[in-house]
């Protein structure tokens, strides 16, 4: 009887010990998750080129390879759903120049999870790429990595416990690297972008998910785009 | 304090608890983006050649512009290019695969088409493709195309009848002297990188429902890192 009792001690130490350390890392205040506060007024909207999305006003199509939390639209799209696919993500949208302008452009989220990943480190990351097409100017073509931890932790997880979709007001800067202190960067560019380099963020701002992935909100790119004099003054 | 009793084996099921927990967590969620090997070869001046491939519509994900193309978007009820800004917008999501057959990642095509019309005129637009391989990288390349081979096509196809036939056409007409386009740059094994690339079109079918059967072709030529 001595022993039965010790094993079902021992069986509730081990899930009171998987408790505690998911506790743990649940509220352990990594560095990053301060980024948000730290980066918007350094990107602020009157230093920089922004480009809005309306979610999902202006999604055009997402998919992906059936590992991200999203619901893949319109109705009756493929999924990217061959082997070395599994952990990639396509969105094609179109662009506005602040969240009540008109539509100025369009362009494409590519995404695929990075393979630093580490729920440990509080790391749920991607590569990501987006390139947005401005009709007239040029197309600019971004590389950011993400961290998506706080999103998970403040949106999803919540959302998977509650049962509930996720009503409220999340704001996060996504951008994790590649540059320092959490920026992304300016990759490529043709017409008016054609040698223009430079950072960006990415800022996400969520009011609704649904238990399905379903989204609202608004996604935003804020890019610093030195002028090539600017540049080369830095160069020099 | 006794450790050999119910307290004691308590303790000991937190700390294997934890630990379980702390390796499980270390070793998910265990993201790993397949790698196939590239098949490349040699130019001139040690380039590296590598051809990417997509066949039209089984790769095709994903395809929109203003509704007016006599190329279908897809899948049927996908949001159109409406707004005055972008509506001379094309933009493709499809699988891209290897010379193998092999699908290797997948890519993103935008293109601005110019005032005029296309199909009676050679007019030239520009191009950006974005090819992602997991894995690898990304690979961001640009290019003008013309539309002045597929006028033929296009011909009996608005007349109200299917084109089919054997096209292999290049598209691409700059913006290099050469009349190739430029790989602009990239992330990961493709960082700085930089060289031409051509898109071929192998055509064999256009139906007056905007569906065509084809092989598109991106060659790559990579300039040799000194």
């Amino acid at each position: 009887m001595t022993a039965l009792w010790r094993g079902l001690w021992f069986i509730a130490g081990l899930l009171g010990g998987g408790v505690l350390v998911l506790a743990g890392l649940y509220v352990f205040p990594f560095a990053f998750e301060r980024r948000t506060e730290a980066l918007l007024p350094a990107f602020s909207t009157a230093q920089t080129e922004h480009y809005v999305l309306r979610i999902p006003g202006d999604m055009v199509m997402a998919t992906h390879g059936g590992r991200m939390p999203f619901k893949p639209m319109p109705e009756g799209v493929a999924l990217l759903d061959a082997e070395n696919l599994a952990n990639t993500f396509a969105l094609v949208t179109k662009f506005r120049n602040r969240p009540d302008g008109p539509v100025i452009g369009f362009g494409t989220e590519l995404e695929m999870l990075h393979e630093g990943s580490s729920f440990l480190l509080g790391r749920l990351m991607t590569h990501t790429f987006w390139s947005v097409v401005v009709p007239g100017r040029g197309t600019v073509h971004l590389y950011e990595t993400e961290n998506n931890w706080q999103l998970f932790k403040r949106v999803v997880l919540p959302m998977k416990w509650s049962g509930k979709a996720f009503e409220g007001r999340f704001l996060s800067v996504n951008t994790y690297g590649p540059r320092p202190g959490y920026r992304g960067m300016i990759v490529a560019g043709t017409g008016e972008f054609a040698g223009r380099q430079g950072e960006f963020i990415e800022i996400g701002r969520i009011t609704h998910m649904g238990l399905a992935g379903d989204l609202k909100g608004l996604m935003e790119l804020r890019l610093t785009l030195p002028t090539m004099t600017e540049q080369d003054s830095t160069d020099e | 304090m006794r450790w050999g009793g119910n307290r004691g084996a308590a303790l000991l099921g937190v700390a294997v608890g934890a630990g379980l927990t702390l390796v499980g967590l270390a070793i998910l969620p265990g993201i790993e983006n397949p790698a196939v090997a590239p098949i490349t070869t040699r130019g001139e001046n040690g380039a590296l050649i590598e051809s990417f491939f997509f066949n039209g519509p089984q790769d095709v994900v994903a395809i929109t512009h203003n509704g007016k193309l006599p190329l279908a978007a897809s899948p049927p009820g996908i949001t159109l290019f409406s707004e005055p800004a972008i509506d001379k917008g094309f933009a493709l999501i499809t699988q891209i695969r290897n010379a193998a057959g092999e699908i290797v990642g997948y890519a993103a095509e935008l293109e601005v088409h110019p005032e005029g019309d296309m199909l009676t005129q050679n007019l030239k637009w520009n191009t950006d493709w974005v090819l992602v391989l997991p894995a690898r990288g990304a690979l961001f390349l640009h290019q003008q195309e013309h539309s002045g081979p597929l006028r033929e096509i296009m011909k009996p196809v608005l007349a109200g009848e299917d084109w089919r036939g054997d096209l292999r056409v290049q598209t691409t007409v700059g913006p290099r002297s050469d009349g190739r386009g430029v790989i602009l740059g990239g992330t990961g094994e493709f960082t700085g990188a930089r060289g031409a690339f051509i898109e071929i079109d192998h055509l064999t079918q256009w139906t007056t429902g905007g569906q065509i059967v084809a092989q598109f072709e991106l060659r790559l030529e990579r300039e040799a890192v000194p």
